[in-house]
């Protein structure tokens, strides 16, 4: 995969306007901007992008605990409703 | 028919208390300490990012951060349940101490990488916080 490629399929992952996933994939597409502008030495680069690993390490966490949290709130609502029926 | 489905109604209203309390069990609660950490920890990254024309104080505010993030990770590891939570804190924890560490290093760091570090720490931080926010009282 190239650097086109990627790109593409961070602007496709922007586009789609997810509330977590966007922010992350214009973040890196910021970053990429700024190593193509040449105003980053090697090293600032390469700590960047182990950051983007970060940040989708942290979403992957993060996501887990949403889904629980959703599962928390349907069950909630399943008991009011329920309970609204008796 | 009716007598069936008023059955299968009482049946599920029996159920689902314990469903709450097996799923209330597996979740970590809301926390307004937990809270507090990561919400100082994304107001210290906001800061920062304003702060980097001025590599002194955005270094004083990424040691800052780093403390922080350290005093996070060290908060999560003891609440039960939640590996997720810990291994979120232990990756924010890893982007403080990358940023630190450049600012003690020989060169200066470029204000680009100072804004975007700092940027994708209080974006990291804003995402922990939305999940701990909506942890179940």
């Amino acid at each position: 995969m190239n650097l086109d490629q990627c790109i593409a399929i961070l602007q496709q992952i922007s586009a789609a306007g997810d509330p977590s996933m966007a922010p992350v994939a214009n973040y890196t597409l910021d970053m990429v901007r700024q190593v193509q502008s040449g105003h980053m030495d090697p090293s600032e680069s390469a700590e960047l992008l182990r950051d983007v690993v970060r940040q989708v390490e942290i979403l992957e966490n993060v996501s887990d605990l949403r889904m629980q949290e959703m599962l928390h709130t349907a069950i909630t609502g399943l008991i009011a409703i329920a309970s609204a029926v008796y | 028919m009716n007598h069936l489905k008023h059955l299968s109604l009482f049946l599920v209203l029996l159920l689902l208390p314990g469903c709450t309390l097996l799923e209330s069990y597996l979740t970590p609660k809301f926390d307004s300490n937990e809270y507090a950490a990561i919400t100082e920890i994304r107001h210290l990254a906001g800061e920062g990012k304003s702060q980097c024309a001025t590599s002194d104080q955005a270094k004083l505010t990424a040691r800052k951060l780093e403390s922080r993030t350290r005093y996070y990770q060290l908060y999560s590891e003891q609440i039960p349940r939640n590996y997720n939570g810990l291994k979120a804190a232990a990756a924010l924890d890893s982007m403080a101490a990358g940023l630190v560490a450049h600012y003690n290093g020989n060169k200066i760091p470029s204000t680009e990488f100072c804004k975007l570090k700092f940027e994708g720490i209080e974006m990291a931080a804003a995402n922990i916080q939305h999940t701990i926010g909506n942890r179940p009282r």
